[in-house]
């Protein structure tokens, strides 16, 4: 136990606190690999996992955790389809997928995440799609494994993830989600464009970009109902990056929608001088060589300043 | 049996993997927008991590493919006929006997149009993930049968779970097509033929995963051990040569295990008895679980693993029953007789059979067939999402 302090350092402003919250995350960790133990261990440890900030090297070497965390993902694939996935269960698989978003996200345990294949295994829940809340919750905490993944900006996680058909995932959610699962899902999608293997992938052919360019527009349009700040943010984001690629550039002249050359997101814009600012550079690239374009973007500028 | 149970079209011809790509697509393909970029299959072969699995894999299936008896190309899913599920209520459109003849055959089809794009994908992930998991919680136990069992239960369970989950929708697909195209001749109209052809895909479909599931279940077994035996090799050099206190410390050096509290760190012992149960666990998950069905047959399959066993007994044996439990469940659904299906036991000597002679590759059964995912992406509903 005298090693104990210095493995796990706990944000604890209490220091008489610390020793028991340490040992408990070690016993919880423990109760994981015990099925009688595990359910209220899940939620437990899913609770606190902001406290125990080593957690995720806890998880991964400790003997059995991450098939036991297996388990519960391959458990609930029979409830996929016919949808038939009871709130309990949802809640349940979400605990053990925040864990393993732990472990996505630690620097130590990435890679190892990533080499034993186990974003693979999330897959099948982002291929659902009931509507449903417990369904919703699913897809929702399963991309925020993804997100957790590619929010430090590795070409290595990015290729995994391109390798083994995370777009069409993605797209489907920005298509039939939630706002939220929208946001994360869009966010998957700019950090994967933001690296040049991504961006080249998307821009090899023209069914990969127009299948981009068709789902972003799509939200663009539905966000002229339902405006959401946040969304909006990453999809620019999105169409900003990949207007550096010329051939896309190209297109998106043609098939950039309206909305964002109008006044239609000044509201939107408002509070968030960053986004107005992508939008800026956006509508110069895509105007470039075009002086009615660029006059166009220079006007919104000037509009969105104004306001 | 279990034999034939194996013997499912798995040969590597280039139209099968093609075929079993495309599956794959549009499995994961919700926008049909880019559903057929040939650069998306170039990708995929040379996905990363996986083509090492892939090609041990094939190399498997090629040899494994050299000697498949003729005789049996035309029947590779022996006795599906005696499974297959017709409903009573076909008789009443008139259509039963009809039926009786074409399903076995159109379920046929269908498996092998999925099988082995789907076996291969599943066999790979749940390889590496086994390979890189029970390597790791096994890393200071020298007790290298109980690693290859614990791998076993692990990879069976996985690549079972997987194969299922993928492949119900591409073969829900392609079953209604086989079905559709082989009552074209019957003069029946449209609005009757759908509804037949919906009513007998529903009856089948988990027969064919259950098939398939089986197929990913064995091929991952027969995998896995070469996954895993050359580091298991270079281990027992390691012990051999180097003082094992040396070759502990190297071990605490390599990782961070070193900063992970006592009760939690592999300990240079033996794993216990508590421990090992997490793997076992893995029997207890057989997809068929989910209504109850079959419990007592997992069960079974669980209290029979001793936990340092024969390996291929010990899973063989929980196999077996866990198979046994999951087709009966589905076909006692169906109200069939009961059966004898994949409930025999698995032992080497049917893998060793497999080798020599399973299935014959040059001639490929062509079944280029690749349904779309022409029901997935719907126009997105905001009001309903957001709701």
């Amino acid at each position: 136990m005298a090693n104990l302090s210095h493995s796990l350092s706990i944000n604890s402003p209490f220091g008489a606190a610390k020793d028991r919250k340490m040992a408990s995350a070690e016993t919880l960790v423990l109760d994981l690999s015990n099925p009688d133990l595990r359910e209220n261990a899940l939620i437990e440890l899913s609770k606190k996992r902001e406290l125990f900030q080593d957690l995720a090297p806890l998880l991964w070497n400790s003997f059995g955790t991450i098939a036991a965390l297996l388990q519960e993902i391959v458990s609930i694939y029979p409830v996929l389809s016919p949808p038939n996935l009871s709130p309990g269960q949802s809640n349940r698989v979400c605990n053990a997928l925040a864990l393993l978003q732990c472990v996505a996200s630690h620097p130590e345990t990435r890679m190892l995440f990533l080499n034993a294949h186990i974003p693979l295994y999330l897959y099948p829940f982002l291929n659902t799609t009931s509507k449903s809340r417990p369904f919703e919750y699913l897809r929702l905490t399963s991309l925020g494994v993804i997100g957790a993944l590619v929010k430090v900006d590795d070409t290595e996680v990015i290729s995994f993830l391109l390798s083994t058909e995370i777009i069409p995932l993605c797209l489907r959610t920005m298509e039939m989600g939630s706002e939220l699962s929208k946001t994360v899902a869009t966010f998957i999608v700019q950090k994967i464009l933001l690296d040049d293997v991504g961006l080249d992938y998307i821009c090899t052919t023209a069914e990969r970009f127009f299948a981009v360019g068709r789902v972003l527009n799509n939200m663009v349009a539905a966000l002229a109902e339902q405006p959401s700040s946040r969304l909006l943010k990453h999809i620019i984001r999105c169409y900003l990056r990949l207007s550096d690629n010329p051939r896309a550039c190209e297109a998106l002249r043609s098939c950039l929608p309206d909305m964002l050359r109008d006044a239609t997101f000044s509201g939107c814009l408002r509070e968030d001088p960053t986004t107005r600012r992508w939008l800026q550079q956006l509508l110069l690239n895509v105007g470039g060589g075009n002086r009615v374009a660029a006059l166009q973007a220079g006007g919104v500028f000037d509009h969105l300043m104004v306001n | 049996s279990a034999l034939n149970q194996i013997e499912l079209p798995l040969e590597m011809s280039s139209p099968s993997l093609s075929s079993g790509h495309a599956h794959m697509r549009s499995q994961y393909d919700g926008s049909r927008y880019m559903s057929s970029g040939a650069l998306i299959e170039e990708e995929k072969l040379a996905g990363l991590g996986l083509p090492d699995q892939i090609s041990s894999a094939q190399g498997m299936l090629q040899a494994a493919s050299q000697s498949f008896p003729v005789s049996q190309l035309s029947t590779p899913i022996p006795n599906i006929g005696t499974h297959v599920v017709i409903n009573p209520k076909l008789a009443a459109l008139g259509l039963h006997l009809h039926f009786q003849r074409v399903v076995p055959i159109a379920m046929d089809r269908a498996i092998k149009d999925s099988v082995s794009g789907i076996v291969q994908r599943s066999v790979s992930i749940a390889t590496q993930t086994t390979k890189e998991l029970v390597l790791k919680d096994y890393a200071m136990d020298s007790d290298e049968s109980r690693i290859y069992n614990a791998a076993h239960l692990m990879v069976a369970s996985l690549a079972g779970s997987l194969a299922h989950v993928t492949c119900k929708e591409p073969l829900r697909l392609s079953i209604s097509s086989q079905l559709r195209s082989s009552l074209q001749s019957l003069n029946i109209t449209s609005e009757l033929l759908e509804q037949a052809v919906l009513l007998v895909t529903n009856d089948n479909l988990d027969l064919g995963c259950a098939i398939i599931e089986q197929a990913a279940t064995d091929k991952a077994i027969q995998t896995i051990d070469g996954e895993i035996a050359q580091q298991l090799s270079l281990r027992r050099k390691h012990r051999e040569g180097v003082a094992s206190a040396m070759f502990e410390s190297s071990i605490y050096a390599q990782s961070s295990v070193g900063a992970i509290p006592a009760s939690l760190r592999p300990k240079p012992a033996p794993v216990s008895m508590s421990q090992q149960r997490v793997y076992e666990d893995f029997v207890r998950l057989p997809w068929q679980n989910q209504s109850g069905q079959s419990s007592v047959g997992s069960q079974a399959a669980t209290s029979t693993i001793p936990s340092s066993g024969t390996v291929s007994n010990a899973y063989g044996l929980a196999l077996g029953q866990l198979n046994q439990g999951a087709v009966s469940s589905s076909l006692e659904i169906a109200g069939s007789q009961p059966i004898d299906f994949v409930s025999e036991e698995l032992d080497s000597s049917s893998f060793h059979l497999l080798n020599s002679s399973a299935a014959h590759s040059g001639a490929s059964h062509g079944f280029s067939h690749s349904p779309e995912a022409d029901n997935a992406a719907t126009a997105p509903d905001l009001q309903e999402a957001e709701s």
